[in-house]
């Protein structure tokens, strides 16, 4: 299995890309598809709509903070491992979700059917999700692919808004015919039986593991030793520490935050909004749903034209797209401004990951990349807990939802800054042409 | 717990709320369309889901084996 196809035309990075498509898809679609289970399993279980909110949010909180250890565990021991473990324990608990009860330990003490899902789901799920996320599957590609990286980074992450778009339905239909316990089971074994093997056939941790080059090998033109400077960032730091002693990881993950407080806001309280504003709440769910397919285009031009023109000014246009979407669903009449938010914000959504991601690539080398891009994801979680809190704190102090999103909106400005004024030229791999004489970076992964 | 009652209530990976109202949107437009119960959908569903990883596989397993036969 480890030998490479890439004689016969097929750069074997396209493989890897299409794997973690995969792993990305299943993971995060899996895990979004919560959102089916909770009146079933509510009605079930006598859980009320907080009881199971709480179970996510814990995931969410136990997912952020392991963002950076998951990274750290990413740079030493390389992609491979970490995705097919991910997806082994992702698979595997997935289907114990559908024992969810109260349970009996070793006879010792029966465990709350609620402290179940908190511990299967809340924590365990929600840790190892970790390790086939954005973090760890843009680190992979950023090593197959620099004059693409842009490109490739994209179309992984849009394996997550398409997982949702298809599983969600999917997991929708499967409970309304065979019930929620046997949905869970399916949904693992989709993990178990197809993402890992994927994974595990397909990803390797580096294009020399292949015996192939990054892209495939030297553009047209294109000097050998160009190669390896790509491979090394300007600003590459043995320790990722020392990473933070330069600008361009405070405003990359500054405005990261940013992005966390004005997506994790909406994603709370837009429908309240829309019904302050008199839109029903139907409406304002196919919005949002509008908003979701919006991602997966987005996302993927911003990609394509980031290797075309650099990244910090795409990155910059798109904070100040969504800063744009608030003013407009702020300030324009009823509907009309929760449509126009959905389109403009929609293009916008999870674009700033990819691109954030590929930029700390370019930046800061592969080395670290797992620890800095955990760090980064660790700030943007943190600043989607602050918001969503704030926002139904602020709510309850004006009754309405305009102070919140101003101030969301008017955060964007600051993220907007912070893009441009990444000084892409002089510290991205991307711009640099001479060689650099240090050796490449030898950790497993990063 | 009050003060943890305003991020717990919605938060990631989704809003219950939302995806309630759009489940049951997209669940009655897809019936219009398709006419099909929610079994046969799930099938449906199932099979693009799997046609992704299966179509993978196929797509490497064919270009490992051109190689082959191209003698390398």
């Amino acid at each position: 299995m480890a030998e490479s196809v890439r004689r016969n035309g097929i750069f074997y990075g396209w493989f890897v890309l299409a794997a973690t498509f995969f792993a990305m898809f299943m993971v995060t679609g899996a895990r979004n598809g919560f959102g089916a289970f909770v009146i079933p399993m509510g009605d079930e279980l006598e859980w009320d709509r907080g009881t199971i909110s709480l179970a996510i949010a814990i995931g969410w909180l136990c997912n952020g903070v392991s963002q950076p250890f998951i990274g750290r565990i990413y740079d030493r021991f390389g992609g491979r491992t970490v995705i097919s473990v991910s997806l082994l324990v992702v698979g595997g608990c997935t289907m114990v979700l559908s024992l969810v009860n109260d349970i009996s330990v070793f006879g010792l003490f029966v465990m709350d059917r609620f402290w179940f899902l908190v511990i299967v789901y809340g924590f365990v799920i929600s840790v190892a999700s970790g390790g086939a996320s954005l973090v760890t599957i843009h680190a992979v590609l950023a090593r197959w692919f620099s004059r693409k990286r842009g490109l490739a980074i994209s179309i992984s992450t849009a394996g997550a808004s398409a997982g949702s778009l298809l599983l969600v339905p999917f997991a929708a239909f499967m409970i309304e015919s065979v019930g929620w316990r046997t949905t869970w089971t399916v949904l693992g074994m989709f993990v178990v039986f197809f993402a890992l093997p994927l994974a595990w056939m397909l990803v390797r941790n580096d294009p020399s593991d292949m015996g192939e080059q990054q892209d495939g090998g030297p553009a047209p033109g294109e000097a050998a030793g160009g190669r390896d400077a790509a491979r090394r960032g300007p600003l590459e730091v043995d320790y990722w520490r020392d990473a933070l002693k330069s600008a361009p990881i405070w405003q990359l993950t500054g405005a990261y935050f940013v992005c966390g407080m004005t997506t994790a806001i909406i994603s709370a309280h837009y429908i309240p909004f829309a019904v302050e504003r008199d839109v029903v709440p139907r409406v304002a769910a196919v919005a949002f749903g509008l908003m979701s397919a919006l991602n997966i285009a987005g996302v993927l031009a911003a990609g394509f034209i980031s290797d075309k023109v650099g990244r910090k000014n795409v990155l910059g246009f798109i904070y100040a797209g969504r800063g744009v979407a608030y003013v407009a669903l702020l300030t324009l009449p009823g509907a009309w401004g929760i449509w126009f938010f959905a389109v403009v914000a929609g293009f916008s959504w999870i674009a700033s990951a990819a691109l954030t991601s590929s930029l700390t690539a370019d930046i800061y080398g592969l080395r670290t990349m797992g620890t800095l891009g955990g760090t980064s994801t660790f700030a943007h979680q943190i600043g989607g807990a602050v918001s969503i809190y704030l926002g139904g704190a602020v709510y309850d102090v004006f009754e309405s939802y305009t102070v919140p999103f101003a101030i969301a909106g008017t955060l964007l400005i600051g993220a907007t800054i912070a893009a441009f004024s990444v000084q892409e030229k002089k510290y991205s791999a991307k711009f640099q042409q001479a060689p650099s004489q240090q050796p490449l970076p030898t950790a497993a992964g990063g | 717990m009050p003060p943890l009652s305003i991020p717990f209530h919605h938060s990631e990976p989704g809003d219950p709320a939302l995806f309630e109202s759009m489940f049951e949107w997209i669940s009655h437009q897809m019936d219009a369309m398709v006419g099909l119960g929610p079994a046969a959908m799930a099938v449906l569903l199932g099979m693009v889901i799997l046609a992704i990883p299966v179509g993978i596989g196929i797509a490497y397993w064919a270009t490992r084996a051109r190689r082959r036969r191209g003698g390398a």
